[in-house]
Parts: C-alpha cells; sequence; structure tokens
C-alpha cells in the first residue's frame, strides 16, 4: 500500500531564474504519480497559479494555493490558504513584499507578518539551520505551523531528521514532509543548474556551490517516499492538504457592482439600456431579426450572468462619447447586437452575419472578451477615469509575461556555457524567421558551429527547453482587470518597471481563464486622426457631421480604393495592399471587409488568395461540396477567409461541437509556437471524410488552416476595421486637405511618413502652403 | 631524613618525571598526559605505528596541525599515501595556504625532501610516509629536526622493519568508535598504559 | 645609475673626483682559461699561421720559460702538451662589457677604456663601502673571483690611473700633487703611444713620463705634437678630461668558454661558479633581481644542454642561486662533453633588500624562508612536485580541490561528511550481492552514513551521478565509497572506493 502524500513545497518557472518546469508539467506529473494534492508556491508570487489550475482541473488533480518567503530579519517558510480569506490574506502579504521594492524583488521582515496571517498554514523549512530566536517568534506568529522536513540524500540526512524531530518535540508541532521542489522530472536538472547560473549572471562552471548537488529536487514516487520518510510526515502533508479547501473558480463573478442603479437588477438595467440604444441606432424600429437576435443575447448575458461585463464597458463607453473621443469596439464583440446597441461596436447587425456564440458561447464557460479601440492620443484619458472610478485599489493593468523566445534563450543558454560574447551574438542571430521553433542543424553550420560537437548538443538541450519560459512579467498595454472588493486580495500587485506604476501578477489570459473582469482599453491612431478630420471639416464647413453618418458605399470612394490610390487609408494603405486592391476591385462594404482580412501571411500562406481572385474574376466556376459548405463559404466565393469560417467548416462538415471547434480555434492561433494541431487534423480529416467529402477537399481545408496560423482574422474585426478604412477612405476621397491635415497633426501613426503624406496630397491637387512661424 | 624528602632531591632521577621540555598540544587531554611536554615533541620525531593506513591516524594530529597552521605556520606532507583532501582539511580548522604537498618520484629523493623539510626550520610539523629507511637515514633525520626545532612524524604500516630511533613511538589500534593509542616510547619515561580515543 | 640611455653623455672632470682604473693585463688569456683552473701550461697565440707568435702565457707557461713574443714553434719544443688557444677578439670585448657591467654596483660612473681596461669614478662611493682600502679590496677581490688578472691604479684623472694600472703601481695618488710624484716612475711603454711617438721620446733618452714634463712644451709639442701635449695635459689634471659613460645592456648574458672539454658536474660548477658572480654583480648595480636564469651549456656538434633555474621569489643572493644550480645540475643528465658554458637572464626585476627583522621568531623564520625551502625542493624534485592545496566551489568531490602554487589563498566552503584523504582514481570494487568488498581486507563493509546523492557536472562533459556513502570495515578502516546511479553495460551498478577516513 503506497502511502498517500500531498507536495506542499514547489516552485515553478514563474519563480524566474530557479524554477525548471512549467506549471502545468508540475501538475500533470504530480496527477502521474498519484499525489493526493499539488501547492504551487513560488517565491512571493501567484503569478503561474492560474495555469496550474487551469491543467489541474484538466487532470483531476488538486491544487493549493501557496507562497514562500525569505524574511530580510528571519526564516523562509511557506503559506498555503485555506480559504478565500486566507487566499485574500496571502495575496495581500506578497503585494505588500513587492510594493516595498523595486520591480522584480520583494522585502518582508517580521513586523509587516506581527498580525500573523489568518486563515492560511505555515510551513517553517530549513527548521535545522534557524535560529532559536526566530523559531520561537514564528511558533507564536501563526497560528498553525508545521516544520518542513526535507530529506533530499543531502550530506547529514540522518542528523538532520533526528534534530528537527528534537525540535518539534520541544516545541510541540508537526512534521511533515515536503520536497523543495524545483522541477518536474530529473532530467531538468541540467536546465536548472543553467538558470541558477543566469540568475547570478555566471556561467555554470563557475556558479560552484550555488549549484545544488543533485537532482533529486523534483516531485519524486511515493514508492521512493516510503522509503525515505516514516510514514508519519507523509500523513501530515494530507491532513495539511485536507484543511485547504481553496480554489481559484471562487474568483469568478466577483464583478463591480456599482454600475447598477439602486432598486434596479443587473439584467433589468441592461435591458432597459439595451431598448433604448435600439431607439436610437434604430428611431423606425428594429427589424425582426435583429430584435430575435437581442432577445437570445440578453437571455444567454442573464443565464450565464455576464451583465457586469456590458454594464462596465458601456459606462467607459459612455465616459468616452461624453468627452467626444472617438472608439469603436473590435474583435469578437463586433458579433453582438447587444454591443451595437449600447455603443460599444458600429457593426450592424442588420446587415452581418452575426456568430454569438463566437463571443460568449454556453460551453465555453469563458466570459466575453471586450476590447475597445479608443483615440491613441486620448486613450490615457479614459485610463485615467477607469482608475478615478474604481479606485486604484480596484482597477490595476493585467500583466503580459514576457517569454524566452529563440534570440534570448540562445544567448542566456550560451552565455551559461560559457561561450564567448562573439560566439553567443552568431548563435542568436543565426535562425531565419521560417524555420519554425527548432534549432536546424544547417543553420548552425552556416554559422560556423558544428551541431553535434558535445557543447552545441548541450547549448541545443537548453535553448530548446528554454523556449517559451517566462522571463519576467511586464505591464500590459491596455487591459483592466477591475475588482470587486480591494484588487490586492484577488491577485498580488507588484511595481512595474516605470515608477508609480503597478502590475498585478497575471496576464490576460489567467484573467480570463478564471472568469475575472478585463476589459482591453486600446489606442488607435486612425481614430484619433479620424476625429481631427471631422473637427477640421465641421469647423470649416460650419457643419456638425458625426463618424456615424458617413454616408455609405459612395461610389466615388470605391472607385478610389479600386485603383489604389490608398495611402493614408486605414489598414488598406501597405504595399501589398495596393498591390491587391486593382485586382480585387472592392466595390462594396463587404467587399473591403474581404480585402482586410485577406491581404495577410495566414491567407497567403494558407493559398486561399489566389483561388478567391480567380473565382471573383469568373475564371474559377464556384463550388461547394454540400449546402452546408456553402452556407458557410458562399460569401466568400468558397474559400475560407475568416477564422469564424473555420470554426464553423469544422461544425458542419467534420461534426465538431462549438466546444471542440473552439478548441481549434485556439490551436490555430499557438501551433507555431507550441506545436499541437496534429490530433485536430485526424479528426478533422475524419469527420469530413465520414460526411461524405473527399480526401482532397479534407486536406485543403486543414492546410489552409495551418496557414491561418496565428494571422488569420476574425470576420468581426475585419468588419469593424473596414469601417474605419471606409471612412478614411471617404475621408481621403471628398476632403483630402483635412484629411492630410488630420494625419499629420496625429503623427505618428500609419504607415506612411509625413513627407509621403505631403506628397501624396500635393498629387492630389491640395495646396500645400509653405511652414508658417509665428514668434 | 623522610622518603618524601629524599625524593625531592635534585641528584637523583625519578623514572616518572618529565624533563621540562614543551610539546604541542595533541588536543585530547588524556593523550597530553601521558606525554612528556603534555603534548607532541618539538625537534624530534615521532613515529606512529598502524595496521594500515586510514583507521584514524591523521584526525588523531589533526587538532595539532590545526593549530599550527592557523599559527600561520607550515606544514609539510612528504609522498602521502592518497590525497589529503582539502575540504575536510579545511573542515578540521586547518589552514590549506600552509599546507605543502611534496610528491618526489624516487625513493631517495623522499628521504632527502623529508630531511630538508625538518631542517629548514620552515615547517612546524612534517608528516612523512617513509618507505625504507636505515639507521644512519633516521640519524639524519633526527638531527634535521633538531636543527630546525620541527615536528616530524613518520608514519608506519607494521610490518615494516628496523624502528627508528625516535622521541616518541605510538602504536595505534583500530576500535568501533576510535582508535586505541598504545605508547611504546617516550623520552624520559617508560612505554605506557594505552589511551582510548573515540573519534 | 646606468640608466642614461642617451650615448654620448658625457661627464667633465672636476674637482673632487678619484678615477680607478682596472686594466686586464692577460685579458686574452683569461677570457679563454678563467673557466678552469688546473696548472696547465697555457699560451694565447696570434699572427698568422705559418708564424704564429705568443701573446700570453699563462703563469705555469712562464714558469718553463715561456715568454710573450717568442715564436710558437720554439714554445713547444720547451713544453710538449702546451696547451695552445686562439685568441678570440669579439669574447675580449663581451667581457670588458660584462665587467664594466658588474662594476656598476661601485659606481654608477663606468668607462670603458679600449681594449682592456674599465675605469670607476669613485670618489663618491668612497664612505659608502668603507674608505678606499677596503673598497679598493672589495674590488680586486671581486675581480679576481671573476677569474680575470687585474692591475689596479687610482688617480684623480682617467689617463693617471691607467698609467699607474698599467705601470702596476699599487699607491694611490689622491690628489695631482702625489699624482705627479708617481707618473715620475711611470715607463714610457705604459702610455700606450703611437709608435712614431714612441720612437721619437725614446730616440731622445727619455725614459718615464716624469722625463717628458721636464721638457719644454713647445718643443714637445714641435717634436711629438699637439695630440702629446694635450694627452699630457689631461693625464696630470691641468686639462678636463670627459669620458662616455658606460651604458650596460637590459639584461644579462654572458659566456664562459671552458679551455678544455668538461663533463665533470664539480669543474662545470666551478665555471658557472663565476657567470653567477658576474649576474649578481650586474643586478647589485641595478637594484634589482631575477625569478630566474637560463644556464646553457654548450656541446660539439650537437644542441646545447639548457637548464633553467626557476625561484619562487626574485633574488640576487649569489650563494642561494648557486645553491639552486647545484642542487638542479645534479639531477641534470650531460649527453657529451662542454666546451662553454653561458647564462642568459632576460627577466630583471626591481628588487629591494629587505631589512633583517629585529626579532627573528619562528614565526618570521617561517615566513621569509619557506620560499627558499620551496626552491631547493622544486629544484631537486621539479616544480610538479612541490605544491600547495586549494578549495574549489564544484559539487564533484574529486574537483572540490586541487593542487596549487604554495602559499595561495581562497576562501571556499568545506564539508564536515568528507574523508581526510581522497583517491587518485576511484577504485572499483568487486560486489558480492550487490555489496561491495574492500581488496585486500577480509570481512565485511558496513555502511554508515548515506547515500549522499552527488549529481552535477554535465556542463563539460565530466556528469557525475553517485550516492556516496561512509562505511567501516571489520578490520577498523573507515571508507568512503560510492555507487554509480546509472547500471553499467552488465546492467550492474557498480561500486567504488574514493577516500579514506584517515
Amino acid at each position: 500500500m503506497l502511502p498517500e502524500y500531498a507536495e506542499l513545497h514547489c516552485v515553478s518557472n514563474f519563480t524566474f531564474q530557479r524554477g525548471a518546469s512549467h506549471p502545468e508539467e508540475l501538475v500533470v506529473r504530480a496527477a502521474e504519480l498519484g499525489c493526493a494534492a499539488l501547492a504551487i508556491t513560488d517565491e512571493c508570487s501567484l503569478a503561474g497559479v492560474v495555469r496550474a489550475h487551469v491543467a489541474a482541473k484538466q487532470a483531476g488533480l488538486k491544487l493549493i494555493i501557496g507562497s514562500e518567503f525569505q524574511l530580510i530579519d528571519g526564516p523562509r517558510f511557506v503559506l498555503l490558504a485555506t480559504n478565500r480569506h486566507g487566499y485574500g490574506n496571502l495575496s495581500a502579504v506578497i503585494t505588500r513584499a513587492r510594493r516595498a521594492a523595486r520591480k522584480g524583488g520583494y522585502s518582508l521582515c517580521r513586523a509587516d507578518l506581527a498580525d500573523g496571517v489568518p486563515d492560511c498554514l505555515a510551513l517553517l523549512l530549513d527548521p535545522d539551520t534557524v535560529s532559536e530566536e526566530h523559531l520561537a517568534w514564528f511558533s507564536a506568529t501563526f497560528v498553525r505551523v508545521w516544520l518542513a522536513l526535507e530529506l533530499l540524500h543531502g550530506p547529514d540526512d540522518d542528523v538532520k531528521r533526528v534534530h528537527i524531530e528534537q525540535l518539534a518535540a520541544r516545541y510541540r508541532l508537526p512534521v511533515a514532509a515536503a520536497g523543495d521542489v524545483h522541477m518536474h522530472v530529473r532530467q531538468r536538472r541540467a536546465l536548472q543548474d543553467a538558470l541558477t547560473a543566469i540568475g547570478l549572471g555566471t556561467t555554470v562552471a563557475a556558479a560552484g556551490a550555488a549549484l545544488h548537488a543533485s537532482g533529486e529536487r523534483h516531485l519524486r514516487a511515493r514508492e521512493k517516499l516510503a522509503r525515505i520518510y516514516a510514514p508519519a510526515p507523509l500523513a501530515e502533508t494530507v491532513r495539511i492538504a485536507t484543511q485547504c479547501t481553496f480554489s481559484l473558480d471562487e474568483l469568478r463573478y466577483e464583478y463591480p457592482e456599482e454600475l447598477v442603479p439602486p432598486g434596479e437588477t443587473p439584467a433589468g438595467y441592461l435591458r432597459r439600456l439595451t431598448e433604448a440604444g435600439m431607439r436610437d441606432r434604430w428611431p423606425d424600429g428594429a427589424p425582426e431579426k435583429v430584435q430575435r437576435l437581442i432577445e437570445h443575447e440578453l437571455v444567454l448575458i442573464s443565464e450565464l450572468r455576464y451583465e457586469a461585463y456590458f454594464l462596465t464597458v458601456h459606462d467607459i463607453v459612455r465616459f468616452a462619447h461624453s468627452q467626444d473621443i472617438l472608439c469603436q469596439g473590435r474583435g469578437s464583440a463586433a458579433n453582438s447586437a447587444v454591443c451595437y446597441c449600447l455603443g460599444i461596436t458600429s457593426v450592424d447587425p442588420a446587415r452581418m452575419e452575426m456568430l454569438f456564440e463566437r463571443f460568449i458561447s454556453k460551453e465555453r464557460g469563458e466570459p466575453p472578451d471586450i476590447d475597445v479601440d479608443f483615440e491613441h492620443e486620448r486613450r490615457e484619458e479614459v485610463i485615467q477615469y477607469i482608475y478615478q472610478k474604481y479606485g486604484r485599489d480596484r482597477a490595476a493593468l493585467a500583466a503580459t509575461v514576457i517569454t524566452y523566445r529563440y534570440r534570448s534563450a540562445a544567448r542566456d543558454a550560451g552565455k551559461a556555457l560559457g561561450m564567448s560574447v562573439a560566439q553567443v551574438d552568431r548563435l542568436a542571430k543565426s535562425r531565419a524567421w521560417w524555420d519554425g521553433q527548432r534549432v536546424l542543424p544547417e543553420r548552425l553550420r552556416e554559422a560556423g558551429f558544428d551541431p553535434d560537437s558535445a557543447v552545441m548538443q548541450r547549448w541545443r538541450m537548453l535553448v530548446d527547453v528554454l523556449t517559451g519560459f517566462p522571463r519576467h512579467l511586464s505591464q500590459h498595454v491596455g487591459g483592466f482587470v477591475i475588482a470587486r472588493d480591494a484588487l490586492h486580495r484577488l491577485v498580488p500587485v507588484e511595481n512595474a518597471a516605470m515608477p508609480e506604476r503597478t502590475v498585478i501578477q497575471w496576464d490576460k489570459d489567467d484573467l480570463e481563464a478564471l472568469g475575472l473582469l478585463k476589459v482591453d482599453v486600446l489606442g488607435l491612431g486612425m481614430l484619433t486622426a479620424i476625429r481631427r478630420a471631422l473637427a477640421l471639416i465641421n469647423e470649416f464647413r460650419g457643419q456638425s457631421l458625426r463618424l456615424a453618418a458617413v454616408p455609405a458605399e459612395d461610389a466615388a470612394t470605391y472607385a478610389m480604393i479600386q485603383h489604389g490610390d490608398t495611402v493614408g487609408v486605414f489598414q488598406i494603405e501597405s504595399r501589398a495592399q495596393m498591390a491587391m486592391l486593382p485586382r480585387l476591385r472592392p466595390a462594396t462594404f463587404y467587399d473591403l471587409v474581404i480585402e482586410v482580412a485577406i491581404v495577410r501571411p495566414g491567407p497567403i500562406q494558407g493559398d486561399m488568395v489566389h483561388p478567391y481572385l480567380q473565382r471573383r474574376q469568373g475564371l474559377e466556376p464556384v463550388t461547394y461540396p454540400s449546402e452546408q459548405v456553402r452556407g458557410v463559404l458562399e460569401r466568400t466565393l468558397g474559400v475560407p477567409i475568416f477564422q469564424e469560417q473555420v470554426i464553423k467548416l469544422a461544425m458542419v462538415a467534420a461534426g465538431f461541437s462549438a466546444g471542440e471547434a473552439d478548441a481549434l480555434r485556439r490551436a490555430m492561433a499557438a501551433w507555431k509556437r507550441k506545436g499541437g494541431l496534429e490530433p485536430f487534423e485526424q479528426r478533422l480529416i475524419t469527420g469530413m471524410r465520414e460526411r461524405g467529402y473527399d480526401e482532397q477537399f479534407a486536406r485543403r481545408v486543414f492546410d489552409q488552416i495551418k496557414g491561418f496560423g496565428e494571422y488569420g482574422f476574425p470576420e468581426s474585426h475585419a468588419v469593424s476595421f473596414a469601417l474605419l478604412a471606409y471612412v478614411s477612405a471617404w475621408f481621403k476621397c471628398h476632403e483630402p486637405a483635412a484629411f492630410t491635415c488630420a494625419l499629420l497633426n496625429s503623427q505618428p501613426m500609419g504607415f506612411y511618413a509625413p513627407a509621403q503624406l505631403v506628397q501624396d496630397a500635393r498629387r492630389h491637387g491640395v495646396e500645400v502652403r509653405a511652414v508658417n512661424v509665428c514668434v | 631524613m623522610s622518603l618524601d624528602s629524599l625524593l625531592e632531591r635534585a641528584d637523583i632521577w625519578r623514572g616518572d618525571r618529565f624533563p621540562a621540555t614543551v610539546g604541542i598540544p595533541t588536543g585530547f587531554a588524556a593523550l597530553d598526559e601521558k606525554l612528556p611536554g603534555s603534548g607532541w615533541p618539538i625537534g624530534a620525531l615521532t613515529e606512529i605505528l598502524l595496521p594500515s593506513f586510514g583507521i584514524g591516524e591523521l584526525q588523531l594530529i589533526m587538532p595539532a596541525l590545526a593549530r599550527l597552521s592557523r599559527k600561520k605556520r607550515w606544514i609539510a606532507w612528504i609522498a602521502p599515501p592518497y590525497i589529503p583532501y582539502a575540504p575536510a582539511l579545511a573542515a578540521c580548522g586547518v589552514d590549506l595556504s600552509r599546507m605543502l604537498i611534496v610528491r618526489p618520484r624516487a625513493t631517495t629523493d623522499g628521504f632527502w625532501a623529508i630531511e630538508q623539510a625538518l631542517r629548514s626550520g620552515t615547517c612546524a610539523a612534517v608528516l612523512a610516509w617513509p618507505a625504507g629507511g636505515d639507521r644512519q637515514m633516521w640519524r639524519r633525520l633526527q638531527l634535521a629536526a633538531e636543527a630546525g626545532q620541527s615536528w616530524g612524524v613518520l608514519f608506519r604500516r607494521e610490518q615494516d622493519m628496523e624502528p627508528a630511533p625516535v622521541a616518541l613511538r605510538l602504536q595505534l589500534e583500530p576500535l568501533p568508535g576510535g582508535i586505541e593509542v598504545h605508547i611504546l616510547k617516550r623520552l624520559g619515561g617508560w612505554a605506557a598504559g594505552p589511551v582510548v580515543l573515540n573519534l | 645609475m646606468g640608466d642614461c640611455r642617451a650615448a654620448g653623455i658625457q661627464l667633465l672632470a672636476g674637482t673632487n673626483m678619484l678615477w680607478l682604473c682596472l686594466y686586464f693585463r692577460s685579458l686574452s688569456l683569461d677570457v679563454l682559461a678563467r673557466g678552469d683552473c688546473s696548472p696547465v701550461p697555457r699560451v694565447v697565440v696570434f699572427g698568422p699561421e705559418t708564424r704564429l707568435q705568443v701573446l700570453v702565457p699563462n703563469a705555469a707557461a712562464l714558469v718553463r720559460g715561456i715568454h710573450a713574443e717568442m715564436r710558437l714553434s720554439a714554445a713547444q719544443t720547451l713544453v710538449d702538451d702546451l696547451h695552445v688557444l686562439t685568441r678570440d677578439a669579439a669574447a675580449e670585448q663581451a667581457a670588458v662589457s660584462s665587467i664594466a657591467a658588474w662594476c656598476g654596483q661601485f659606481t654608477s660612473t663606468v668607462s670603458l677604456l679600449s681594449p682592456d681596461a674599465v675605469l670607476l669614478e669613485i670618489g663618491a662611493s668612497l664612505r659608502l663601502f668603507g674608505g678606499l682600502p677596503r673598497l679598493r679590496q672589495t674590488i680586486d677581490a671581486g675581480i679576481t673571483a671573476l677569474g680575470y688578472h687585474v692591475q689596479t691604479g687610482i688617480a684623480p684623472t682617467p689617463l693617471g690611473a691607467w698609467w699607474l694600472a698599467r705601470a702596476n703601481i699599487a699607491e694611490p695618488a689622491t690628489d695631482n700633487e702625489q699624482l705627479r710624484a708617481a707618473l715620475a716612475r711611470v715607463p714610457l711603454r705604459c702610455m700606450a703611444l703611437e709608435s712614431d711617438v714612441m720612437a721619437v721620446l725614446q730616440g731622445v733618452g727619455l725614459r718615464t713620463v716624469g722625463d717628458c714634463r721636464r721638457l719644454p712644451r713647445d718643443a714637445l709639442a714641435r717634436r711629438c705634437g699637439v695630440t702629446f701635449i694635450n694627452m699630457l695635459d689631461r693625464a696630470l689634471g691641468d686639462a678636463p678630461d670627459p669620458r662616455p659613460l658606460f651604458v650596460p645592456p637590459p639584461y644579462f648574458t654572458s659566456r664562459l668558454p671552458l679551455p678544455a672539454a668538461v663533463d665533470d658536474c664539480a669543474m662545470l660548477l666551478f665555471a658557472i661558479h663565476r657567470l653567477v658572480l658576474e649576474l649578481a654583480g650586474f643586478l647589485q648595480a641595478r637594484e634589482a633581481g631575477v625569478p630566474g636564469f637560463v644556464l646553457q651549456l654548450c656541446h660539439q656538434g650537437r644542441a646545447p644542454t639548457t637548464v633553467a633555474i626557476g625561484l619562487v621569489s626574485a633574488s640576487r643572493d649569489a650563494a642561494h642561486l648557486l645553491r639552486l644550480v647545484r642542487t638542479q645540475m645534479e639531477r641534470t643528465p650531460l649527453p657529451d662533453t662542454v666546451h662553454e658554458v653561458a647564462l642568459v637572464a632576460r627577466d630583471i626585476r626591481p628588487l629591494v633588500a629587505t631589512a633583517t627583522t629585529l626579532f627573528d621568531t619562528a614565526e618570521t623564520r617561517g615566513g621569509d624562508h619557506w620560499t627558499a625551502l620551496v626552491e631547493q625542493l622544486r629544484a631537486r624534485l621539479g616544480d610538479d612536485a612541490v605544491t600547495g592545496l586549494q578549495l574549489v566551489a564544484d559539487h564533484r568531490p574529486e574537483r572540490a580541490w586541487h593542487y596549487c602554487a604554495p602559499g595561495e589563498d581562497r576562501p571556499g566552503v568545506s564539508n564536515a561528511a568528507r574523508p581526510l584523504w581522497l583517491l587518485v582514481e576511484p577504485l572499483l570494487l568487486r560486489q558480492r550481492d550487490h555489496r561491495p568488498l574492500l581488496p585486500g581486507h577480509h570481512g565485511a563493509l558496513t555502511l554508515r552514513r548515506g547515500p549522499e546523492r552527488i549529481e552535477s557536472g554535465w556542463w563539460d562533459g565530466g556528469d557525475v551521478m553517485r550516492d556516496y556513502f561512509a562505511a567501516r570495515h571489520d578490520d577498523g578502516i573507515r571508507v568512503w565509497l560510492f555507487r554509480e546511479r546509472c547500471p553499467d553495460a552488465t546492467g550492474q551498478r557498480r561500486w567504488f572506493l574514493h577516500g579514506i577516513f584517515g
């Protein structure tokens, strides 16, 4: 009978330059070993716990949230959260420690913990090396205390064990086994050594005693543990685990509540606003189709309890409108009629094919992801509004995890192995962008290295594993998280690189995974330019033209576009676009939507462009292998160009469920970095064959999907952008002077330099006067 | 005239009294008591006989070595049978910067090196593992030790014949927890009873 | 001190100068024969091959009746086994330079007087060296030790000193009065005159310098030339006589040809001794020392044997250096007889003599003399046989230490659980039932402490993965073993002995 065991002391690679395994790897391994539970206890950090949480749910493993600390004037220990309250306290401690130091460090002393950390369990590390004074303090400060017994085949394990048992008897404290885990398997030893060297800024050869003496600090099998430990310390770990019942799922639905006026419910308030918006958009009454759509959305939103998202974003957009800041929702939110009614997006559901499930789906269980573009010069005002409304202790920017890419991994691995600066430089530059994720031997030979030499093999091994490892946290550009209560009790907050800026320890994916309210406040240069243009025109002509009132489907504008005369026009001004425009000849709004989406590496690599053009020009017949496929691909002449089409294809032609199709979408976005499209390949082709599609068609579709990679455009996104493209083209066509002036005043933005914009204006007959400097 | 007052007279030599030279404290009180000068003899040779190397003979002299090296005195090891392991020496409190390790290739060079080290006066302790040797050799070494006022230690396995003329001869026997030290010869006294040391 | 690099810096003769001239009367012979002190009759010859004449006979030859300018054939009839040496003018020149450099230890004002004399201005050195008689004696003894026969003259003028030296007039003339008196007795030939001038003077019946002075100046000038008058004036102190300063070379090199090929160590050392003394003087002159030098023993028809002498710290102590040479020579095999010895020292370092301490305690004794002991040992045993110990920060036990230069200090981590003895190479042990057996010992090994797991070193190809145990054998010996973590080709995990708890 194997003893039960819970590993309570474990760092992931989110303890930078120390942990040698991803949180997911640790979770999977712990599950394989049959651990009763795993605690991820990164040093003064919770940055990796969400990933661990997601992986743990999938693997069916119990996850405990904790963190390791080294006091300035005290011992080293681990705190484990037992419930939501304890978790909040833990997060608060981490926040306090991180805010007291420069970015990347933390500072915690005994005085900071004078009141203990309620609802957290405390595990004292290396108790045999701790002074009497510290031990006494520790025992007195924390309510539930254990002494950690970490037997790692060190030089004096027996002596240590006896000593700790004596301490336990003297202070009447229980002893719990732990593993000081730094990696999920022993084989990561080399990488762990390299990380130590990188952290010290030296080579592995010179790191000396700083390296661990063996690879024993990994998740060990229970048979092994049974041989090393007596039953009592092992059983104690399970006792501890049982007391920890907190799960990150409990953080869901902690949305800000003040948006709803007193006396109303969130659902009721949302409905009221939506209906008001409907009347605004369709003064003559909304079409039947739209009304049904809105109803469907409101019901789903209410069921999933996502009202807060819409209300929060609506409030921000309302503020922007009140300040005459142009803004536009983008991304999957453009699939929502409610968003259109609330003024968040400008994609008219009456005219577009809506795929609301792309935005919110019951199956995905994920909250909506609403990104809004604001004028880039005035974005800061919006950010300040958010801080002011919710307070700096409830709103914060999400983090971005800066990971090792090939170059940085090549450099750090080379330096750790003692290569010269020149060699390291050559290695870092030796990869061509089309090589994918592996380092090709030919590339190394070209750079003058022997790929099979011992040192190069070691280097390649390190680079392979190191790529994708987190290096440090940085502040995200515009991703905000807004909490119902104090933010630092939800997630730890630390100092960012810039003074007076803070960042939370989770990134956008983490926030999404936990269902926390996140809003992306992005900046778009073209919105600034458009507003400026509108202001100039209105002033000059004494009008009050609004963005929404720019005449639609203007033939002159489309003519100009078809000639490729698009310098300064949003999204279609690049050389590649200008080359495509005379061939594709967009004549309607939807053509513009396709134009915006099709000139991208995704469709190009997936070989969609040529067939589309052929079919459009009537040089190729347009056929559909089935009616379902026609339904999906008709509007793009049978060629999948948008992400949504691919998802829909997978569903109707290969029988994917909505959830599976969404998983495919995610895999498509990430496969170049992480790989992993193979299982989908099988499923897709088999599914299609089962439904009677031929092998060749199935293969074609799959290749197109691969080509998409992360560059495939969502349709809704293309629509939002096409709107701006059209508007900016209209300005260029009808008010070139105002437009150019606006562009120049909004620099830097766009594809062209001011000089080129001026030149183009002249070509269009705009009189450009000399600079007039008033002194 | 009582026996006591008779025994106090200066012209009567008592067999159990030691001459008033000062030795290097061994670090083991039980052993110091039995040694003339309460320690290892300076300016003379100490011979330590063993059944085989590695039963605790180094640990026996380690406290004295540590003390000498901390006083910035040099310690020479002539032809040690194995590598004196620096981490262990350092852990015993020995200052490694005062260690001199001499590894001659030829045996004859070995004796020459021991003699030089003893005579030079630079080394407070000279540890040697001599192979072979005749009376003349030992005599020269003894003179060298006197001239340089060094403490010479000769480690020899029991099967090596030809006992050397030395000031102190010990024989060590291993015990489960340490060693048993038999004092076979000491200057100014007869052989004394064994001392058990726990190492 | 010999640091005036610019050639042509002249020294004006002035008041209070006192010149000592070293005149090497048998330079040609000394240069070739000083490496050997045996009383063999020797001559140096010169002239065309068919009419060789004796230039200089040595003492042993003189005694047998050979004198200068005798025909060689005649000399050889007097002495059968006469040792004949051919004159080596280049060696003579080099020798004079060497001597001049050696003289630098007494004064910074040295000048060459071609072809066989060296001038020293010693006026400023008298007090430092304990007065004139003592200084003269020191110099004389030193030159003799170098192997040269010398005659010394002391006068207030360079020429005066030279003439006195050539005349072998030992009493010093410390002022111009005394000089005039002494020069009165100096024969004409000591003035090293041109033959025609000599003929004129002799023709008029003059025999000594004093005689010359009694003649009226203008008459002398008319007959012998202005140069002659000028020379007299300078010699007598009536005119200044600036002399070019000798500049010693930046490094030391000196050759000593052996009159007869030698393979006897003692005789070689005799010759080398001379060279070492020269080196010591050269170094003393520059207040420098050498951390090492090279001896070259030249053989006929094969490459020379090179003997490199290295020191732990720079020195110029001749006795010490010679001791080291002796020790090293004793273990240097000579493939053939040696006909010439050379000494080259290129690394010259400033060296200030250390003051001796008032209290010469055991500590200071140890402190200063340990380098001497190390050098001594190294000279005989080789450099890598004499080392110190140093800790290295590495988890692999065999790499946690290394031999280093004695006395090097580096802090490090020490581990209490390590054995005092480490084996040079881990010893593979036989096993029975997976338990290790100690060779040469009957009985069982009991594992006491362990396993201590060490897995490290993957980055330099020396990855170890071992479990270490402390074990005690029934015989009492306590050992340090390890077991490899990976099974070998036969599927067994091997046991090794790595250390002994001493």
